[in-house]
């Protein structure tokens, strides 16, 4: 069923939830209401009112005598433009934003009306209030498939010809057509937003809270409207009160009946049904009741009463006006908002409040089980549009109120009202582009945009597919963190880094859609169209809940589910609806919001699929498309509460190893493989078998057909099925050849590394100015493949080499995890990279007109400091730049460039009124690095400051100490580099590329990756890629069959030679081809050493890191050991000696620090002058530093000095 | 030591030579010498012309490409240099002509051959957008002797762009496979003891006769091969039969019906060796130079020590 994930994969791109999301978010030419208009439109600043117009955003002025309003709507948002220094506006692209250092943003232009006392004046149209930063890829992309052809709107996805056009235009604007977009370029560098994962917002959960001995029931609901989250907890304490809190409004608990009772249900009556369910919580309600009518505390009664106590509580002291002020605003903005914001919506509260208190009684006393946090039923995902949405609501509304502000200064100094004059642009964009390019979001989280990982095609991908959680990485949450059942084919098993972040950070799984929010007034419609009822008694049959909110009740729930889930199949109810029936409790529960993680399913009509050979033949020649299926009910798309309800079969059939007896051919026995298999009867209604055609291959290489059967997985029982089972795993696991052989944290290992490992990472690397970038200079396509590297399309951005691997010790160099290297095949180019690097230097401009020049320095007449030898600039052209192709080493100039004198500066002359000296300051290659010159960038930044980026690429060839990893977290360093006539060979003359030791493998339990081993040999000889997918790859038997096939021994194991001696070795040895990754941990950038070296200013102790030349660390540790060992002088050395040891002179008498004149020979003491009995002391410098620091806070510490003993 | 190149070889690059009356250390020998002493032409230095020029027809063209220049050079040090030793070619530092000259002034015709190529990309009215510029493109202005092999100038080198030129001078040199890989002039060197099958239990052999394979020439497997006495002594038959018992072997389930029907007798002191060469040198040659460069080593042996001990 590889077709359908194909032609999924045909029309999305992998980071498809992040572009969809987005272009969700901003206005689009079609749809009416974007998520941004409606902010626009729900704009109100200065009011309390509610406007049911269509005049949009409200803002109204304090000005006397008048009334003037601003009425706003009609976002739009331009295409990318450049705004040059000199006002010249451009169409940008994201090649220049990446190569100029500029931001990819759209212009946002919004319709203005001012309203002079009710009276309109003419409406300023497309004024544009800001930028906003433009996904790249999206819709408003001018690289869009809508956009990059003029007029024209291509359809690469229906259309090979469009296909190629398309491409072949992204390759003429600098981009590889591979990426996948779904980032933002904010300054020249690429962001992403990284998806979150929250607790569903307006959904009731119960828990249990244990505290100490104590436990209490709680509910708890975060009510979320328009960005504002209102938690809510109603808590049954432990004497059976029940008691609310709105924690934005303040900590003090109100009982729920005093609430309900605020909210204008005085009645006990009323108040006992809104809460009443089974028989046995009566009493808790009455109880409840009579608490608050009686008991002293409280004693209301009325609605006026409660009012009074809450004013009490919340407002204490205040004027009345405001007491009651802030009472309603409590209990119509606080109090669930997301039932509505107005006094009309009071009601509704108190009712849902009831349901509240229902649950929580049901669970305490009926003993139903409290809600399952950790349930992907109760997370939504919040994605790039979304969390764009928040930051533009935030900021527009800033906008608002600053142009309110100004409109007033405006009026208050009678000049006309124009909002072009007023309104600060940079208001919006400055706020954006803050929190995109720092990742510090609106609401105090942090890291929510990061550097996009370009360390290959796949960390790009992976980077773009992470959800993390918000849970604070510093407590425990064990359960958070756990792999939960609901995560099937959701989120990826595996990939999860180790560590702090594990099981918080996750990665979705290949094949998901995020919902959408679809409005659920056209699902209420359906429903009573379905015959669903509001009744007085709600226990009359299944309760009906859309989004978490009771809408009615039906008699019949299974009939009313199976309607819907045909309407839905059939397209009359939106795909991304979902629908679940909770029997048990008579429940059903209708979804329709945004964040739910979707997957498809085959589904099961009857115990056979819809789907037929039909289906697949017509998706593979393009007749139809993955939507269809969608359409023709084949497949649907579920999510984690839904499929509570589903009963799915993991896959059509179990595919035997080897032909089963009574085949039409009589093969009986020999081995046959997934991709030769044809399904026959696929879809045939009622079948209980699945009839197989294979091709069987013999011995002497001839193939031949036979036909069998085997039973079928799934049953009348069975509602879906899946695709294929390897969609659970995510875009890294799927890339490992046989995961299900290994242990599991070994693949997720491997998944960390496949991230690190260099490769392709775009093909348009020549040109990206990347700060770092590795690319390997001969990827292979892996031999041993797995399906998803086409969909991933990893087989054209690869990340590796095929080696020729034996498993073998040899002279000891592979001890713990280390490699041995054949010195012939890096001769050969065998795990060749080149890395380059981006230097950047600006021609800064300085206040008071003075610049920076990037010139040859020395080559004007005026005097220059610190200049260095002329040859020092030899290579540097006239005009400051490098010539290309020039070979230069760490602090070699790489720019030369001269900067004004620092203000105040003291001049070398000691003329005050000389002309100062402008000083070198070019800029140098960094310490340790080599290189040629590679490209040389001249650009313009926006404030007009000359740009220079100059790319150095230097040619990194393996050598000991570099890091290589298989796709089975078995990584290790070289070790030794073997000469190629010294290692070990088989008969046939095969040298290994690189020898492991035997102990890495049986503790780690790498099945797959001695698998991995015959695959790629077997594949190696046949000339044919072995597919190791994950549950369904070529056999073992296969594969050992295949190797018996090309005169090879099945065990894989051959005689090797001793290549220094010639002597057989007495044991075979495992040898074979796999995929290995070179990562991108190199020793040429990481060596470091120091003898004597630079010092910091401060303290004058020796710097650290690499860097700037440090010294490495002596530590506390270290230190220790010295001490036990009683090596003093070691100590003295270490720590004194070779950091910052100096010698002080003392003043005996005063005990000050004194210091020696040189001019007239003598020792000076601060008290006792010329005269006084002055001894050098040897101390730390630091010790120095402390008695100055002292002495600044008024403190003059006194040294006492005795002979040394 | 006797050595006799096995019937039927050499096939192109590749040879099979039967050396007897020897043990594994000799022939191992052997073979390092031909991985590591055998001298062979490489590539080693290139000059590239950088910098923006106009062609002929007035177009500006760019020394830029899709590769950077060190990978060019790296390509071109892989392709294998016809080696013509009887041109009088010698080692750089064994140079007379160059050896009291300064490091870059170094080579000569002595010790290098010259090769250049000059390529631009498609001219900007074409209707091609790429051009691969090949190994067969690189003339050299050396004797005609050094051009480079037929079947190796189908071997990429890069590829240019409108408005992208090459243009390189590139020197080969004499060096030896101990230094670098790509002076290295053989592949896949291997031996094996020399063996011969034998037919012991015909009946129970037909579990592998039925597989319907053949050796490698086309001979079916079957009791015919083994002839009257029940044995086969053709080189490449064996090796053929030695592979093809896999299918029986152990693991394959066939392995006990067959019971060891037909076994490998090992041959005392005689070894099949096998090795391909690269295509600079031909495998026979390649042999013989191997063989000279070991007695060369250890005559100068036999010098020192005479010298030594005089």
């Amino acid at each position: 069923m590889q077709e359908i994930i194909q032609s999924f994969f045909k029309e999305r791109s992998l980071v498809n939830h992040q572009l969809a999301s987005y272009n969700d978010c901003i206005p689009a030419s079609e749809s009416a209401l974007s998520r941004m208009e409606q902010i626009i439109r729900n704009i109100r600043v200065g009011t309390d009112e509610d406007f049911d117009d269509d005049e949009g955003g409200y803002i109204k002025l304090d000005v006397a005598e008048q009334d003037i309003v601003i009425r706003l709507k009609n976002v739009k948002l331009g295409q990318p433009t450049v705004k040059e220094a000199n006002g010249a506006l451009n169409p940008s692209t994201p090649m220049e934003c990446r190569l100029r250092k500029l931001t990819y943003m759209s212009p946002v232009t919004i319709d203005f009306t001012i309203k002079r006392n009710g009276v309109p004046s003419p409406t300023e149209t497309n004024v544009a209030v800001g930028n906003m930063p433009i996904m790249v890829r999206s819709e408003r992309c001018n690289l869009h498939a809508k956009h990059i052809a003029g007029d024209r709107v291509l359809s690469p996805t229906t259309s090979d010809e469009d296909k190629s056009t398309w491409h072949k235009m992204l390759r003429k604007k600098g981009e590889d057509p591979l990426d996948p977009g779904g980032y933002f370029i904010i300054n020249g560098t690429e962001r992403v937003l990284i998806s979150m994962e929250d607790l569903a917002p307006n959904r009731v959960t119960v828990e249990i809270n244990k505290r100490y001995a104590k436990q209490t029931e709680v509910a708890k609901i975060f009510s979320q409207k328009d960005g504002m989250r209102k938690p809510l907890t109603v808590e049954k304490r432990r004497d059976g009160m029940l008691m609310v809190k709105i924690s934005t409004a303040g900590t003090t608990a109100i009982p729920v009946v005093m609430l309900m009772r605020a909210l204008g249900v005085e009645n006990d009556q009323q108040i006992f049904q809104a809460i009443a369910g089974n028989t046995d919580s009566f009493k808790f309600i009455v109880a409840n009741i009579n608490e608050v009518n009686d008991n002293e505390e409280y004693k209301v009664v009325t609605t006026e009463e409660s009012h009074q106590w809450l004013e009490k509580k919340f407002a204490a002291g205040q004027q009345k006006e405001y007491r009651e002020a802030r009472v309603s605003q409590m209990l119509d903005r606080e109090l669930l908002p997301h039932l509505g914001d107005s006094a009309e919506d009071r009601e509704k509260k108190a009712i849902y409040l009831g349901r509240i208190v229902r649950q929580v009684l049901e669970m305490a006393i009926e003993g139903r089980d409290p809600n399952d946090k950790d349930h992907y039923a109760n997370k939504r995902v919040r994605l790039a549009g979304d969390l764009i949405e928040d930051l533009f609501r935030v900021s527009a509304g800033q906008l608002a109120r600053d142009l309110k502000y100004q409109l007033e200064r405006h009026h208050n100094r009678k000049r006309e009202l124009k909002i072009t004059s007023c309104l600060r642009p940079d208001v919006l964009t400055s706020k954006i582009m803050h929190a995109l390019a720092t990742g510090n979001w609106v609401g105090g989280r942090s890291g929510v945009s990061q550097l996009l990982d370009r360390t290959t095609y796949l960390a790009a991908l992976s980077h773009m597919r992470r959800v993390t959680s918000p849970l604070v990485r510093s407590q425990p949450h064990f359960e958070a963190r756990d792999l939960h059942p609901t995560q099937w084919g959701r989120l990826c098993p595996n990939e999860t880094p180790e560590g702090q972040n594990c099981g918080l950070v996750k990665n979705a799984a290949q094949m998901i859609d995020i919902s959408e929010n679809i409005d659920e007034v056209e699902i209420r419609e359906r429903l009573d169209e379905l015959d669903v009822y509001q009744p007085d008694d709600w226990t009359d049959g299944d309760r009906i809940h859309v989004n978490g909110d009771i809408y009615g009740i039906h008699k019949r729930g299974v009939k009313l589910v199976e309607h819907f889930k045909s309407a839905r199949r059939r397209g009359v109810i939106p795909s991304e609806v979902s629908i679940r029936h909770d029997a048990e409790n008579k429940d059903i529960f209708i979804n329709t919001d945004k964040g739910r993680i979707l997957r498809p399913l085959l589904i099961l009509y009857g115990g056979a699929p819809r789907l037929t050979q039909d289906h697949l033949v017509r998706l593979n020649n393009g007749e139809m498309n993955f939507r269809s299926l969608i359409i023709e009910g084949v497949v649907e798309w579920v999510d984690a509460e839904e499929e509570e309800d589903l009963y799915i079969a993991p896959r059509p059939f179990i595919l035997p190893e080897m032909v089963p007896e009574g085949d039409s051919a009589g093969l009986a026995g020999r081995v046959i493989k997934h991709e030769d298999i044809e399904w026959m009867n696929l879809g045939q209604p009622q079948a209980e078998i699945a009839h197989l055609r294979a091709n069987v291959c013999l011995p002497n290489g001839q193939w031949k057909t036979t036909e069998f059967d085997v039973p079928l997985e799934y049953t009348s029982e069975h509602t879906h099925c899946e695709i294929d089972p390897q969609l659970v795993l995510g875009v890294c696991a799927s890339l490992i050849p046989y995961p299900e052989h290994n242990s599991t944290p070994r693949v997720t290992g491997g998944t960390a590394m496949v991230k690190q490992s260099l490769g392709l990472p775009s093909a348009n690397y020549r040109m990206r100015p990347d700060t770092r970038a590795h690319i390997l200079h001969y990827p292979q396509r892996s031999i041993t493949k797995t399906r998803a590297m086409a969909t991933t399309n990893f087989d054209d951005r690869p990340g590796g080499q095929n080696f020729i691997v034996a498993i073998m010790s040899l002279h000891g160099y592979n001890m713990q995890d280390a490699v041995i290297m054949n010195k012939g095949s890096i001769d050969r180019a065998l795990g060749r990279s080149t890395f380059n690097r981006t230097y950047n230097a600006e021609r800064r401009r300085f206040p008071g007109g003075q610049v920076e020049e990037i010139e040859k320095p020395g080559s004007s007449k005026q005097e220059i400091k610190g200049l260095k030898t002329p040859e020092a600039y030899m290579h540097l052209e006239a005009d400051g730049l490098p010539i290309p192709e020039t070979s230069l080493e760490g602090g070699n100039v790489l720019v030369g460039k001269t900067s004004p004198p620092r203000f105040l500066e003291e001049t070398s002359g000691g003329a005050f009124l000389m002309a100062q000296e402008r000083r070198e300051s070019s800029m140098l290659v960094r310490h340790g690095e080599k290189g040629w010159v590679d490209n040389v960038y001249v650009t313009e930044s926006l404030d007009s400051g000359r740009l220079v980026r100059v790319m150095v690429r230097s040619h990194k060839v393996p050598e000991v100490g570099d890091k290589f990893a298989s796709r089975h977290g078995q990584k290790g360093v070289i070790g030794r580099l073997v000469n190629q006539e010294d290692m070990p060979f088989t008969q046939d003359g095969v040298v290994p590329d690189l020898i492991i030791n035997p102990h890495a493998i049986p503790s780690r339990m790498t099945v797959a990756h001695v698998l991995e081993m015959i695959g790629g040999k077997v594949g190696a000889m046949e000339g044919r890629r072995i597919d190791g997918t994950a549950f369904r790859g070529e056999k073992e038997s296969s594969l050992r069959d295949g190797l018996v096939r090309n005169g090879m021994d099945h065990t894989g194991r051959e005689m090797m030679i001793n290549g220094e001696t010639g002597e057989a070795y007495p044991a075979d040895i495992f040898i074979g081809c796999i995929f290995y990754q070179r990562l991108h941990h190199l020793v040429s950038s990481k060596i470091h050493a120091r003898s004597r070296g630079r010092v910091q200013v401060l303290t004058r102790q020796p710097t650290e890191g690499r860097a700037r030349q440090g010294g490495l660390r002596f530590g506390e540790m270290e230190r220790d050991c010295l001490i036990a060992h009683g090596a003093s002088m070691v100590i003295k050395d270490r720590l004194l000696d070779e950091s910052d040891g100096i010698d002080m002179y003392v003043c005996a008498q005063s005990g000050h620090i004194a210091w020696y004149d040189p001019k007239r020979g003598t020792y000076v003491s601060p008290i006792h002058g010329d005269g006084a009995e002055v001894y050098k002391v040897q101390t730390s410098y630091a010790f120095k530093l402390l008695l100055d620091e002292m002495k600044s806070l008024g403190v003059a510490m006194r040294l006492e000095l005795e002979d040394r003993k | 030591m006797k050595t006799e190149i096995v019937e039927g070889w050499p096939q192109g690059h590749e040879i099979r030579i039967l050396i007897s009356n020897t043990d594994s250390s000799q022939v191992n020998a052997i073979r390092r010498a031909l991985i590591a002493d055998v001298p062979k032409l490489a590539i080693t230095r290139v000059d590239f012309s950088q910098g923006v020029t106009q062609d002929n027809k007035g177009e500006v063209v760019e020394s830029v490409n899709a590769l950077p220049d060190e990978v060019i050079a790296h390509r071109l040090a892989m392709i294998p240099i016809p080696t013509n030793l009887d041109e009088g070619l010698v080692f750089p530092d064994a140079c007379e002509n160059c050896r009291d000259v300064v490091e870059k002034d170094k080579g000569c015709p002595m010790c290098q051959v010259l090769y250049t190529l000059s390529a631009r990309g498609p001219s900007s009215d074409s209707e091609e957008e790429l051009k691969t510029v090949f190994a067969g493109d690189i003339k050299t202005i050396s004797d005609p002797v050094f051009d480079i092999r037929e079947e190796h100038k189908q071997i990429p080198l890069t590829v240019l762009s409108k408005g992208q030129f090459l243009e390189f001078y590139a020197f080969a040199v004499l060096g030896r496979g101990r230094d670098h890989a790509k002076w290295s002039p053989v592949a896949a060197v291997g031996f094996r003891p020399q063996q011969i099958a034998v037919l012991n239990k015909p009946k129970k052999a037909k579990v592998l006769f039925d597989l319907g394979l053949t050796t490698t020439d086309g001979t079916p497997i079957d009791a015919e091969l083994f002839g009257k006495d029940k044995k086969v002594t053709n080189i490449n038959h064996v090796m053929d039969l030695e592979k093809a018992l896999h299918q029986v072997g152990a693991g394959t389930g066939r392995d006990g019906d067959f019971d060891q029907a037909i076994t490998m007798d090992t041959v005392d002191g005689a070894y099949v060796f096998t090795y391909e060469t690269d295509g600079s040198l031909d495998p026979v040659t390649a042999f013989n130079m191997a063989l000279d460069e070991l007695s060369t080593r250890f005559d100068n042996l036999n010098e020192d020590l005479a010298s030594a001990l005089a």
